[in-house]
């Protein structure tokens, strides 16, 4: 499920298939990690030198290991503040994030952005990650204590974590124009998701 | 209608070649007993892996890899059949069914495909941000034919049976278990629709087979006369009228 492969065209010896399957999984778990830091440090990507559009580049080979990682995480940790509903919010959660990625990207793409589906969900993805932090952290915290403030400010941060991240990066690939109106679904999904995070 | 015998009462009128007691079974020491032959001689179908599954995997070329598709599709299904069984946490059920299927599309994508039949299908980004899938097949003209029957049944079947699930669980009214569904619908669909549009083999194959089936079941059919006259009353005034018209057909 990536979107880079090697250019050979063989596909009786292919180069990626005789190495062990721990080097494939490895691979695979690094490009996500390193997509994940780049996720969580976006004022890079302003800048124009080249090391900076390195990031861009690698938000260009989307991959859905990493949205479904997150999105499984985001699922179980809700879950288990829920009682005795937990398996419906489980799945709720779960269809909620595939569902609101693909309207958003289905949105953006309506605005005539040149993004591909998959990168865009990509993006949202893993830009759902700063919410997972901060349901986690809510999460250790209700052991302690039960302040709806604390709450409040946690998830807001997140929030605005995960909004910008993401903004930044669709941002590139959409008029000036349009950006606002590209940007108000992923606000609204973002929102949504923090409510469920709070609730 | 009168009663007129049993042939009247047949819907399809197959001419059986063994006697109607024998039930259909696994008999994996004749391969095809079951499977009705098509006249032509031209070309039988495949072994498959229904009617000889030993000799069908023994025979493939690459036996651990044809077994592992074959496993990798069944423990999803088992698991979400029996899966309540063994333990009542929906989540975990949940989390490790889609972790299950996720490897499962990688390993059909990635593995299987390659090593079994020799496709290949993925997709690059173009500059502008459009998607240009790409569809890869092998040079090599003569697949192993065992391995090409249990590729492509256990591409179908999961499919077909997921769908029923997808089905089953509206119908129940359990739906949580619908999420699980659509997405082992939703990957296999994917692999289903990459590796079709790489082989025109296949499209030839399923060709065949449907006219066949067609053939196989207007042959039946053609042969009862309760059916003719359905088909004709469909043709004529469709008002039940039409009965009395038909030839050969006893009112």
């Amino acid at each position: 499920m990536d979107g880079h492969m090697d250019g050979q065209i063989d596909s009786v010896t292919p180069t990626t298939l005789d190495e062990p399957v721990s080097e494939t999984i490895l691979r695979d778990l690094r490009s996500v990690y390193s997509k994940l830091r780049v996720v969580l440090a976006p004022s890079n990507v302003r800048a124009t030198s080249y090391e900076d559009n390195e990031a861009l580049k690698l938000l260009k080979d989307w991959d859905l290991w990493g949205p479904l990682l997150i999105c499984l995480i985001l699922s179980v940790l809700l879950s288990v503040d829920a009682g005795s509903h937990g398996a419906l919010v489980f799945s709720a959660v779960f269809m909620l994030v595939w569902v609101g990625a693909a309207i958003v990207t289905l949105n953006a793409q309506l605005l005539g952005g040149s993004i591909s589906f998959f990168q865009s969900v990509c993006v949202l993805g893993y830009c759902v990650f700063p919410l997972v932090i901060s349901a986690f952290v809510l999460l250790l915290l209700h052991t302690f204590v039960n302040s709806i403030i604390l709450d409040l400010v946690i998830v807001t941060l997140a929030f605005i974590w995960s909004t910008r991240a993401s903004v930044v990066f669709i941002g590139q690939f959409i008029s000036e124009e349009r950006k606002t109106l590209a940007v108000y679904p992923v606000f609204f999904f973002y929102i949504f998701l923090s409510w469920m995070i709070l609730i | 209608m009168a009663t007129d015998g049993p042939e009247t009462l047949d819907f399809v009128n197959i001419p059986q070649q063994t006697s109607s007691s024998t039930p259909l079974s696994l008999n994996p020491s004749t391969s095809n007993s079951s499977i009705p032959n098509p006249s032509s001689q031209t070309s039988l179908p495949p072994p498959s892996i229904f009617t000889s599954p030993t000799s069908t995997i023994s025979t493939s070329s690459h036996p651990s890899l044809a077994l592992l598709h074959l496993l990798s599709k069944s423990v999803p299904v088992l698991l979400y059949i029996f899966g309540t069984v063994f333990t009542s946490n929906f989540i975990f059920l949940f989390v490790l069914l889609i972790l299950l299927l996720a490897s499962d599309f990688w390993l059909t994508k990635n593995v299987t495909g390659r090593r079994l039949v020799g496709l290949r299908w993925w997709s690059t980004v173009n500059e502008d941000g459009s998607t240009q899938w790409i569809y890869e097949s092998s040079d090599h003209q003569n697949p192993n034919k065992s391995d090409s029957s249990i590729f492509w049944t256990f591409l179908y079947l999961p499919f077909l049976v997921w769908s029923l699930f997808l089905v089953l669980g509206f119908v129940r009214l359990k739906f949580q278990w619908l999420p699980i569904c659509l997405v082992s619908l939703s990957l296999s669909g994917a692999n289903i629709y990459g590796y079709y549009k790489c082989s025109k083999e296949q499209k030839g194959k399923l060709d065949y087979l449907v006219k066949q089936g067609m053939e196989e079941g207007l042959r039946g059919a053609m042969g009862s006369g309760a059916f003719r006259g359905a088909v004709w009353d469909v043709f004529t005034t469709g008002n039940g009228k039409g009965y009395e018209t038909v030839p050969g057909q006893q009112v």
